[in-house]
């Protein structure tokens, strides 16, 4: 019943428990191959930047939502609520002349973060079905009240006149998207790197044991409902980042942002790339927007109903997303390690 | 004030008729059932189809819809639901949302994104002055066919031995098991139940809810509402909770319209402090 | 001597069940006491009382001299009392280790440490380690839980309680299911511990019982029969009467 390792060669054996878990936590291969690609791709598809943009921004959404779900293992149908926010907090800090993009990045994600804490005490109660519920229903209420705050929001017309400075006072917002995609690349590592810390740290360990077993985590003296509120405020937080950073970058916000559709496409990006791992929703990202892409060039109107299909075939058949089919083919190294540190 | 009552009551009603089937479900087999609305939404373009394009008159299209529509029911569980009963909530989650968008974009391809209408039959439209409110006739219809329903589906829940086992089966499915009732079976036959109800209810809510291809997401709050506050270990809670979501929607939107549509919302949040479990929970577990 | 732990009238019904009924109880510090009774008695549902899992329908525990009733599950934790389960409840997804350092960063109040890689908490990862040598555990403690076997989960769950350094130990049949050199194992580890653990043991297997209690509880149907030194509760007329059938010493499991 015991899997034998086989894989790790026992010459370091035996290892120390600390060392067992930096193991873990390693930088490795992957981690290299996969920010160089990025690197590159700005000079391999210059002329696709804008969609290299909205790759690095679906990224960091879904990987906030893997921090919630694929760590933590709470269902929200709501995610896009707090992608909205950060949207309209940053579009609304710059259509007021505070076009100053970091300060205004840090402000998207409080606003969403302060929303997600003021809305984590409803996600406490109940059971899965009550948080489908409770997260659905505040994303809808925050479309509302965006819907209907059309003086702030510009509403169905969306917000106009969203202008940045340049990034440090230096570096313009281009028509050709280069500043825009450096940025949205520099934001999305960096954010990667807290999370990955956070992940890495004692807190992230205390995710995972929500997930795996919340009655045992009370057991071992866990206020799982203070880490409950901590991980969705902070999730809520990485969310409106990667809303300020769409509304910075394409310098417009519509009500979509905020819509259900939204809140499926950051899930399905998560399943596609493989959810509790930390590369899943890039990769996902990655994979979710090439699909797109290819699918408009022969279908542009009824693309939902290959999100749909896509949806469905993910759950019968690939359940761990294609991070998930790797690692089963690429079985050299103990299939755990990728938790905290590669992929 | 009568009216709102009234229409309150229709709407509530209505909503109890298009959610009851998920809460078997989900009382059933701890299934997620979030594309329940699509089922509503296919009787709704059912009978769009069926009396606009073909004619057929407006009282046979309920039961063709609400037939039609456990067929689809029947053959969708056997097919694909049944592989996701040992899945985890997440995974039923995805794959329902995932037939949601299917069928959204389906219907969308073969009857257009526009709201569709169905002209009712003259006898069924107008309204009557009772005690100085007006009420409309095709509201008093849903309560009389909703309210009979209701009726029906208690007294069958309570009565009839296809209820009993339904209810061993909900309140313990592995003891259930090992009396020998076949569970499976069980859930096809309701599941096409609920289905067909969803349908029935899609149809009769075309001229009151709206009908275009975002219904299942318009109304997936709804349901889940109902089967949240109301549970899912008798009738009764989602009823209650489908009469109080309908009279706070209507008069909501009727006293304060600005604020109207963030009713439910409220509601929802409010019987959330109140009564985490919901409204109608048995004690605490 | 305040007890480490004293109940009032405990009770608790399902519906019209009385699963505990008015049990008054009390464990002096460092107490090695079993609870024992037929299937059913109430064993787990006393405990689940205690731990703030279910709520009493009526009735107080005192914790050390403090009311504890309506504290929360990790309060009575962070305050010693620590349990294990009857039916496994562990982490499938992390490593043993993992699942060890998770108690300890818990009850070091280091868990909601974001920055820090959990990895740098060298002194955690030591005693992490040590406890999970002290179950036999060391040679698995770098798999997930869920690839380990029944017997190794079984000692899981009482490493992971050690983690938690309680002053109130309680163990609901932590043997149960386990064959007999494991179960050997797990009573060492439980012999071993500190004289100032209080320890109450649940146990249907009266050869472990007789060997480690020192007094022994007896609950049927959910009430206190007696409690009272081994010998005494062997003796006892209502003690076999409860058994019916069943010799004291011995249940098949
Ligand atoms: N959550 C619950 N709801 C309803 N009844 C329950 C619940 N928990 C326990 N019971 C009932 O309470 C009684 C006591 O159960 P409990 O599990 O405490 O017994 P036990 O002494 O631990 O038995 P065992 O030796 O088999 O573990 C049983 O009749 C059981 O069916
Ligand atoms: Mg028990």
């Amino acid at each position: 019943m015991t899997r034998v390792e086989t894989g790790a060669p026992p010459a370091a054996a035996p290892a120390s428990a600390a060392a067992l878990l930096r193991e873990r936590a390693r930088w490795s291969l992957f981690d290299l191959l996969f920010w160089a690609a990025a690197l590159a791709a700005f000079f391999v598809f210059p002329l696709r930047l804008p969609l290299l943009t909205e790759i690095a921004i679906l990224g960091l959404f879904a990987l906030s939502i893997d921090l919630l779900l694929g760590y933590a293992g709470i269902v929200s149908l709501g995610h896009a609520a707090f992608f909205g926010a950060g949207a309209y907090a940053a579009g609304i800090l710059a259509q007021h002349g505070w076009g100053e993009p970091i300060s205004g990045l840090a402000a998207a994600g409080l606003v969403a973060a302060a929303l997600g804490f003021a809305t984590s005490f409803l996600v406490l109660r109940g059971s899965d079905l009550t948080r489908l519920m409770v997260t659905l229903g505040v994303a809808m209420m925050v479309l509302e009240a965006a819907n209907k705050a059309a003086w702030l929001t510009g509403g169905a017309d969306g917000l106009n006149g969203v202008v940045m400075d340049p990034v440090f006072g230096v570096f313009e917002f281009d028509l050709f998207g280069h500043t825009a995609y450096w940025y949205a690349l520099a934001v999305l590592f960096l954010c990667f790197l807290a999370i990955r810390r956070i992940v890495n740290a004692p807190f992230g360990l205390v995710l995972r044991g929500i997930q795996g077993n919340a009655l045992r985590m009370s057991a071992v003296g866990a206020p799982v409902n203070r880490h409950l509120v901590a991980v969705y405020t902070l999730a809520a937080g990485f969310a409106g980042i990667a809303g300020g950073l769409l509304a910075q970058t394409t310098q417009f916000v519509s009500l979509d942002v905020l819509n259900f559709q939204r809140s499926a496409e950051g899930l399905l990006v998560l399943i596609i790339g493989g959810s509790g791992v930390l590369y899943g929703g890039l990769v996902g990202a990655v994979a979710f927007k090439l699909m797109q892409e290819w699918l408009s060039n022969i279908t542009t109107q009824y693309w939902q109903f290959w999100l749909g299909a896509a949806l469905v075939l993910l759950v019968l058949f690939a359940r761990g997303g294609l991070l998930g089919l790797a690692r089963r083919f690429l079985r050299r190294r103990p299939a755990r390690s990728e938790r905290g540190g590669a992929a | 004030m009568l009216t709102i009552l009234f229409d309150g009551v229709a709407y509530g009603m209505l909503l109890f008729v298009l959610a009851c089937g998920l809460a078997v479900t989900l009382g059933l087999m701890n299934f997620v059932n979030l594309a329940h609305g699509a089922f509503a939404m296919g009787g709704g373009y059912l009978t769009v189809v069926l009396m606009n394009r073909l004619g057929v008159p407006f009282l046979l299209c309920l039961p063709a819809a609400f037939l039609l529509t456990a067929a689809v029911g029947v053959v969708l569980e056997r097919t694909l639901y049944v592989r996701l009963y040992g899945k985890t909530h997440l995974d039923q989650v995805l794959f329902t949302i995932g037939l949601v968008f299917m069928a959204i974009a389906a219907i969308d391809y073969f009857m257009g994104a526009q709201q569709q209408l169905i002209t009712l039959p003259a006898f069924l439209r107008g309204q009557l002055e009772i005690l100085g409110g007006s009420i409309g006739i095709y509201r008093l219809f849903i309560i009389a066919i909703c309210g009979a329903l209701v009726v029906v589906l208690q007294l069958g829940l309570s009565r009839t031995r296809f209820g009993s086992r339904l209810r061993a089966a909900v309140d313990q499915p592995d003891v259930a098991r090992g009396l020998g009732i076949d569970v499976n079976r069980l859930f096809a036959a309701t599941f096409a139940l609920g289905s067909g109800l969803a349908g029935l209810g899609g149809a009769l809510g075309v001229d009151v809810l709206g009908l275009d291809p975002t219904f299942p997401l318009k109304f997936m709050i709804y349901f889940l509402v109902v089967v949240t506050v109301g549970g899912t270990t008798s009738l009764i809670g989602p009823f209650v909770a489908s009469l109080v979501l309908g009279l706070g929607d209507v008069a909501g939107k009727y006293f304060v319209p600005e604020f109207g549509a963030f009713m439910i919302y409220t509601m929802m949040v409010a019987i959330l402090i109140v009564r985490p479990q919901g409204l109608f929970a048995r004690g605490s577990r | 001597m305040t007890p480490i732990l004293a109940t009032d009238r405990l009770s608790r019904s399902f519906g019209g069940l009385r699963a505990v009924n008015e049990v008054t109880f009390s464990l002096a510090p460092g107490a090695r006491q079993a609870l024992i009774g037929p299937n059913g008695a109430g064993k787990t549902t006393f405990v689940n009382i205690l731990t703030g899992v279910i709520a009493p329908s009526f009735g107080s525990i005192r914790l050390a001299g403090e009311d504890i009733t309506r504290l929360s599950r990790h309060q009575r934790v962070r305050r010693g009392m620590v349990r294990t389960f009857q039916v496994n409840q562990l982490f499938p997804d992390l490593t043993p280790l993992e699942s060890v350092l998770l108690a300890i960063f818990e009850r070091d109040g280091k868990a909601a440490n974001l920055r820090r890689p959990a990895w740098r908490e060298e002194a955690a990862a030591e005693e992490a380690a040590a406890i999970l040598a002290r179950l036999k555990l060391a040679d698995v403690m770098d798999l997930p839980t869920a690839e380990i076997a029944y017997g190794k989960r079984r000692q899981l769950e009482i490493a992971v309680a050690l983690a938690c350094r309680p002053k109130l130990l309680l163990l609901d049949e932590p043997a149960a299911g386990v064959p007999d050199g494991e179960r050997q194992d797990i009573m060492a580890a439980i012999a071993a511990l500190p004289r100032d653990v209080a320890v109450l043991l649940i146990e249907h297997d009266m050869d472990l019982v007789f060997r480690f209690a020192e007094r022994i509880a007896v609950l049927v149907g959910g009430t206190l029969l007696v409690e009272d030194v081994p010998e005494r509760v062997a003796a006892d007329p209502r003690v076999r009467e409860a058994y019916l059938g069943e010799s004291l010493d011995g249940r098949a499991a």
